[in-house]
């Protein structure tokens, strides 16, 4: 290994993302022998192969100690208020981010509040406040606040292609969510652990900011503070709106582009006033990290100004530089600053992007160069030739790098990203130069600075008139299904494995040369160890890759309401009912927005076969609204209760739109889906009850699914006197597999139901509710049973997998609030029919 | 190697002072055995261990193998080990030259960049490399010390460095020699470049003088060795009017026995 250092980071990343799976104690006992082992090294002046391995290995459990340690730190003692009102204490610490009708900022706790108890804690949470009209409260950074509020810890991912909110706080050093009332908080003045530095920082920065804002128009000030700080809120809707859609939201990060022309800048002055040696390189590298530390510290800046340091003391050293080296430094000191910055998109699409061009960039404008000679006169000015063969160099190599990174974060890729780049870059490098020196500038000659604001304005007009013609265009954007894990791999291995070949000749001839001298290396042993590593996953599993898929029933998680998804054996797609109120009544779609529609996403469902509304209340049909205005729907099946205005009728109204032929079911009616597959309507009775506790609940479709031997019971609301009259008339069937009524809600009649079902496996959705649900009988009436039971709130997505004889069911959480990391494991469970 | 060379080096890893390869040193130097390969001109001995250069550019470089021992000016096969006959007919004014390699290519590069461009850090690898070669001189034994030819003040202060000196220090650790920066530039001169082998001669005339005195009490500790030999150090001899103008400013302060050991010519 020649770049020691590219190698020992290597081994660190790999122990930061496999933290979770590694043992702790082992690590914890490589990293307490690693001054031992390296003391030894240095001593005997061992070098070679062999020392290399255990090498690997400490760093390794160097990044997983890394890891757990700072989950463990970040989480803190707060897991035990989870989900209850208490009042923090503690100090503001970042600016607030101002949104519509709320503000969002971290809070550094010093004391928790909660049941006439008090706790010093020293965690970092997320503070939502909501404005409730009136005057608007806005905390300042450093104040010491007290707010009363509802605290939340939330668990990692609940449905698969979800939001991991968990992870998403975690990576930003923050332990929890607080949502809070503006008339809750009470500022109690400037905290004493504010750092100086930092507010000085602050002030500057938004001095500059002023100064920018106040020269130029709102959409070309809010642009130039956005690049200069990156600051994607000082962007106008529309402007960012044309930023993302022409694909180059990424000049709207400070990295190496922003700090590297500073570098330039301050570099070029120097040499003017004659400033050498090491008070030029301590100057130079203390003054971009005060940009660094002015943009926030955000992963890509630092990445920049590592590299850039590196740079510069290497000139000063007169060594030569190394740029893996400097990527690998970079990356080492970033992730042992937090190690779970590693999980931050932010991070990955920034390394990501500088390595494609580390690897790409040369051999690419290598390329281009050759078919610019074929295409044009020798004569025609090599020098520009030479710059536009390195600008689209660059700008392809960083596509090719973030391209299945942006598509699994964004869902989404921008088709003219190249384009749009190419005709924006030339200008950066002196929008960039004139908006820090304006700023810098205005902070003492506010007049100058005014007059070359000015300067400005035409290249900030350009930008905005160039994103906002290439957004427009309707093909500029295109929504992707998000790439699996898998499948990036691959693509990642594949540059990989192209970069070699670039570096190794490139040419294909040769490259049959080099594949021919490689496996001439090949040893029986390789080939045997590939071999089993081709067979291991089919042995695991466990079945004939050509056999038919199996029938999954997938209950989603969201929250309180039903969202069930059931893919065929077939291959067709089914969603029954698709979550929605009463817990976000403000926002009716917001279940299928953020649950139903990513997991089809996921999936990558492009067409819904069948979409069946159980009965018309919002907890089931909410998320719809959004599902249906997105996803094709071939068949759409109601219960045929009507109800008067409202968005269910909104609803009909958005599927009669878009031509969706509806269909009324009723007990009685069956459905054959598919050979084996079939489904059995066996309430609502012809005559819709009246008069009930609750019509609508009582008048939910029931269905049953039966696919071979294995049987699903979906209740959807039913009530005491939908169950009563059911069971009276000998219409409810044995099953496997149950979804419990009304998610869990009392039901008089629930043990004779039960006992004539007579399920293996029960799924209560449910989730955070004022209705006591799941009501402690029914949970009783299962356990006394030895009723498997899974519910929403526990567990989060509970899927079941199917082939026709028995089940396997997967949760996405592990339902012990166990330590921290371990809450990422699922639980699994197997059962067959009996 | 110091532990802030071991720092230095895991930042900014050694590459091959020609064509910039990463080396393959530290914990993984041991996996490619040799380091540096085989191929390695038999006049350079021990160049695989800790890998100054790539095994390309070892087998590649214009390395002088067969030259005058006078002024390292390379020889038809038939006048082996002889002085050549402008030796004979003009001795210059130092007694032996060793010369690494001749000023093309590669080598002419790498000290392009050393010289003009602030690479620096290439005097360590040129300096260990110039220490090998002189390890096999058989007049070794006798010095005493480095002499690196001096810059002038100003010079030196627009370069920030002295090459000279530091290829002195890097080849004087390596052979655990000492260096004494003994000689002064008198005026400064015109460039050399452009000038015939008169004219340069002309031009270095006085340049330099000489601080100390053989066994003088300034010279330091080194007294009674009774090793009288003096090895001058520079980067390139071109036509030798520099090394032969600070040659004679040492025997003028009395050292009788001065040697040459430049990079390339």
């Amino acid at each position: 290994m020649s770049r020691l250092l590219v190698f020992v980071t290597l081994a660190y990343v790999t122990g930061i993302a496999a933290g979770a799976y590694l043992p702790l104690k082992p690590s914890l006992y490589l990293v307490a022998a690693m001054p031992v082992w390296l003391g030894w090294n240095l001593w005997k002046k061992h070098r070679g192969p062999l020392t290399l391995v255990p090498c690997f290995i400490l760093f390794l459990a160097a990044g997983s100690l890394a890891f757990n340690l700072s989950l463990d730190r970040v989480h803190g003692r707060l897991q035990e208020y989870h989900h209850r009102r208490c009042t923090l204490v503690g100090m503001v610490a970042d600016e607030p981010l101002l949104r519509d009708g709320s503000v969002v900022f971290p809070l550094a706790l010093q004391r928790l509040q909660a049941g006439g108890r008090e706790e010093a804690v020293s965690s970092t949470v997320r503070v939502t406040l909501y404005q409730d009209g009136g005057k608007k409260v806005v905390p300042v950074y450093g104040q010491e606040i007290s707010v009363r509020g509802l605290l939340v810890v939330p668990e990692g991912k609940r449905n698969p292609g979800g939001f991991d909110y968990r992870s998403y706080l975690e990576t930003r050093g923050l332990s929890a969510a607080f949502y809070a009332e503006a008339r809750h908080l009470s500022v109690l003045g400037y905290g004493q652990n504010l750092s100086v530095v930092r507010r000085l920082a602050l002030e500057t920065k938004e001095k500059m900011a002023a100064v920018l804002q106040g020269q130029l128009p709102p959409a070309a000030g809010g642009l130039m503070v956005a690049m200069l700080f990156g600051e994607r809120q000082a962007l106008t809707a529309a402007v960012e709106e044309g930023i993302r859609r022409s694909g180059v939201a990424h000049l709207m990060a400070v990295s190496g582009l922003h700090v590297g022309l500073l570098a330039a800048i301050l570099f070029l002055l120097f040499k003017r006033l004659g400033l050498k040696g090491w008070p030029a390189c301590l100057l130079l590298v203390s003054l971009l990290f005060a940009y660094t530390y002015l943009t926030g510290l955000k992963p890509a800046t630092l990445r920049a100004f590592i590299m850039l340091a590196l740079g510069a003391v290497s000139l000063y050293l007169g060594r030569r530089k190394d740029l893996p080296t400097a990527v690998a430094a970079a990356a080492l000191f970033t992730l042992c600053y937090n190690p779970l910055l590693l999980f931050h998109p932010g991070l990955q699409l920034s390394y990501a992007a500088t390595i494609s061009i580390l690897l790409f960039a040369e051999p690419l404008q290598r390329l281009l160069l050759q078919g610019f000679a074929r295409l044009s006169p020798p004569s025609f000015s090599p020098s520009l030739q030479e710059y536009g063969a390195g600008l689209l160099a660059v700008t392809t190599a960083a596509q090719l790098g973030t391209l299945p990174l942006s598509a699994f974060y964004f869902k989404e890729i921008s088709l003219i990203a190249l384009p749009a780049n190419l005709l924006l870059l030339p200008v950066m490098g002196l929008l960039l130069g004139l908006g820090l020196f304006v700023a810098a500038l205005g902070l003492v000659l506010p007049l100058f600075a005014s007059l070359l604001g000015l300067a400005a304005y035409p290249l900030l007009m350009y930008m905005l008139w160039l994103t906002e013609t290439l957004g427009a265009w309707p093909f500029s954007l295109r929504q992707v299904f998000p790439p699996r894990p898998w499948e990036m791999a691959v693509y990642y291995l594949s540059l990989l494995f192209i970069a070699w070949i670039a570096r190794k000749g490139g040419s294909l001839p040769s490259l049959w040369a080099l594949v021919r001298e490689q496996l001439h290396r090949i040893r029986l042993f390789h080939l045997l160890a590939a071999i089993l590593l081709i067979l291991l996953p089919l042995s695991w599993w466990g079945r004939p890759v050509f056999s038919p898929l199996p029938l999954e029933v997938v209950f989603l998680d969201v929250g309180q309401g039903d969202a069930i998804f059931i893919r065929t054996p077939g291959g067709k797609h089914i969603l029954l009912d698709s979550g929605g109120g009463p817990v976000y009544q403000d926002d009716l779609e917001r279940a299928g927005r953020l649950v139903v529609l990513p997991y089809l996403q996921y999936r990558r469902v492009k067409k819904l076969d069948l979409v069946i509304v159980s009965h018309p209340h919002e907890d089931h049909y909410g998320g719809l609204l959004a599902v249906l205005a997105q996803v094709p729907v071939d068949l759409f099946v109601t219960n045929g209760q009507e109800v008067e205005g409202g968005s269910y009728q909104k609803l009909l109204a958005l599927s009669a739109e878009k031509g969706i032929p509806r269909k009324i079911l009723q007990e009685g009616d069956r459905l054959l889906l598919e050979p084996y597959l079939e489904m059995t309507v066996l309430n609502p009775p012809a005559r819709l009850f009246m008069g009930t506790g609750s019509d609508l609940n009582n008048n939910s479709l029931v269905l049953q699914l039966r696919y071979r031997e294995v049987s699903f019971l979906f209740t959807g609301d039913l009530e005491d006197a939908g169950a009563r009259q059911m069971l009276a008339r000998g219409l409810v069937p044995s099953s496997n597999i149950l979804k419990v009524p009304h998610h869990g809600g009392d039901m008089a009649a629930f043990a004779a139901f039960l006992d004539r079902v007579e399920p293996s496996v029960a799924v209560i959705t449910v989730g955070n509710n004022p209705f006591g649900h799941p009501h402690a009988r029914i949970l009783s009436l299962l356990e006394e049973r030895g009723i498997q039971t899974f519910r929403h709130d526990r567990h989060g997505a509970v899927m079941v997998r199917t082939d026709g004889y028995g089940w396997k069911i997967k949760t996405m959480l592990s339902p012990e609030p166990a330590q921290a990391f371990l809450l990422r494991q699922p639980a699994f469970a197997r059962g067959v029919c009996s | 190697m110091s532990l802030l060379q071991a720092i230095l080096d895991l930042f900014f890893p050694p590459a091959c002072p020609f064509c910039g390869k990463i080396l393959a040193t530290g914990a993984g130097a041991a996996a490619s055995p040799g380091g540096t390969g085989e191929k390695l001109p038999s006049a350079l001995p021990g160049f695989g261990e800790g890998g100054i250069l790539c095994a390309g550019c070892a087998a590649g470089l214009p390395w002088l193998e067969n030259c005058c021992p006078r002024c390292a000016r390379p020889l038809p096969e038939a006048e082996k080990v002889q002085e050549c006959r402008r030796c004979r007919a003009a001795p210059p004014a130092f007694d032996h030259c060793c010369a690494l390699g001749s000023y093309t290519g590669a080598l002419r590069e790498a000290l392009h960049r050393f010289k003009y461009n602030g690479a620096r850090g290439l005097a360590v690898p040129l300096g260990r490399l110039l220490a090998a070669r002189l390890s096999a001189m058989p007049w070794l034994g006798e010095v005493e010390a480095l002499v690196p030819v001096p810059l002038h003040p100003r010079r030196q202060r627009e370069r920030g460095y002295n090459q000279a000196a530091l290829l002195a220090v890097a080849a004087g650790r390596e052979l655990g020699i000492p260096v004494r920066a003994m000689l002064r530039r008198n005026r400064e001169t015109k460039s050399q470049t452009g000038l015939d082998r008169q004219g340069r001669l002309e031009n270095m005339q006085g340049a330099f003088c000489c601080d100390a005195q053989p066994g003088g009490g300034d010279s330091g500790g080194d007294k009674g060795t009774g090793l009288k030999r003096l090895l001058l150090v520079d980067d390139i001899l071109t036509s030798g009017a520099t090394a032969h103008a600070a040659c004679l400013a040492l025997r003028q302060a009395g050292w009788s026995s001065v040697s040459l050991a430049v990079v390339a010519r």
